[in-house]
């Protein structure tokens, strides 16, 4: 089988297939599956985005070292022409979910998110990484700043290191989605969201008028698009926010941001 | 560093549970970690192959029980 029959193969309106998937009723009584490796691939990214600390077994995790491999696998084999990236995350580690962001981001296949139930705090970034965005209608993402409960913080230094981990997870999801910086630190500063704490919850459509994500769909939605991307690929590279001239802009803090920055700006 | 909306506190509860036993093993060419079951099986805790397209193997998935062939 070359690799446009199996692209092709997919769809379960061919002919030649069901053809096919009838003689396997008629000689083993059962149906075809369909084979998972054609086509494209999926990548959960599920409970808390674990990083260099295993953490206890009661959190459900995404482990990156096993995650990054996938996605070099995926690259590289030909057959497999296109990457389906579904979240229901709580958040994690900023390293282990911008590397994550970045190798999605990086990937010269078409690539397409879900945000389904949360894709919260760092699953931000991974969510805008993928060529096109998708969040089904309930549900929600929250925007809000890194903060490290427990510790006691001392040094200006300190501020300075929360302030830069910030700016990186600001910085990528402003290249890689139509949201401006100014609206998304408003967000993430914003207070009487949240309970005792500052942020954002944006639920299904609010996370679309905001220019985070592309649009309100499920999994048909997602799927069809990534088979028109994966058509058509041309497509899917005039979504890479990578390429707008937003990206040429030297970074700025906005007019009225009252964050922890200590350096008096850039 | 931790961004998430779980509190710090909730995620690292439960920290001194006791860690389980690892073993490394090479199963059909792909050296791989395991949690022992028994003497001859156990369970996949990660992979540690360097070939990328190991990962992607249905059987080797974290979680799957392998036959330890050694």
């Amino acid at each position: 089988m070359d690799s446009s029959e199996m692209v092709s193969s997919n769809y379960p309106d061919q002919p030649h297939q069901e053809q096919a998937s009838m003689q396997a009723i008629r000689n083993f009584g059962q149906m075809n599956l369909p084979d998972g490796s054609l086509s494209f691939h999926v990548l959960p990214i599920i409970g808390q985005v674990e990083g260099h600390m295993v953490l206890p077994p009661r959190n459900k995790t995404t482990k990156y070292e096993h995650v990054i491999p996938q996605l070099v696998a995926i690259e590289q084999n030909p057959k497999i022409k296109g990457l389906l990236v579904i979240l229901n995350t709580v958040g994690g580690d900023i390293e282990a979910g911008l590397a994550i962001a970045e190798m999605i981001k990086t990937m010269s296949k078409p690539t397409v998110s879900l945000v389904l139930g949360g894709g919260h705090s760092i699953g931000t970034p991974i969510a805008v990484a993928a060529d096109y965005s998708f969040i089904a209608e309930t549900a929600t993402m929250t925007i809000h700043p890194i903060r490290l409960t427990g510790l006691v913080i001392g040094v200006p230094q300190t501020y300075d290191y929360l302030d830069k981990m910030q700016d990186r997870i600001i910085r990528f999801t402003v290249d890689n989605s139509s949201v401006s910086e100014q609206q998304l630190r408003e967000m993430m500063f914003r207070t009487g969201e949240l309970v005792r704490d500052v942020g954002t919850v944006l639920i299904g459509e609010e996370a679309v008028n905001c220019g985070l994500i592309n649009e309100i769909g499920g999994l048909g939605e997602a799927v069809s698009k990534l088979r028109q991307f994966i058509e058509n690929p041309a497509l899917a590279k005039s979504n890479r926010y990578r390429y707008s001239p937003q990206f040429q802009q030297p970074f700025q803090q906005p007019y009225g941001y009252h964050g922890f920055n200590t350096r008096g700006g850039y | 560093m931790l961004h998430s909306i779980v509190p710090v506190e909730e995620i690292w509860a439960e920290t001194d549970l006791p860690a389980a036993e690892l073993r490394e093993v090479m199963v059909h060419g792909c050296m791989m970690q395991v949690e022992p079951i028994d003497s001859s099986s156990g369970k996949v805790v990660r992979i540690l192959s360097t070939d990328p397209q190991d990962y992607l193997k249905p059987e080797f998935q974290p979680g799957s029980i392998v036959l330890l062939t050694d």
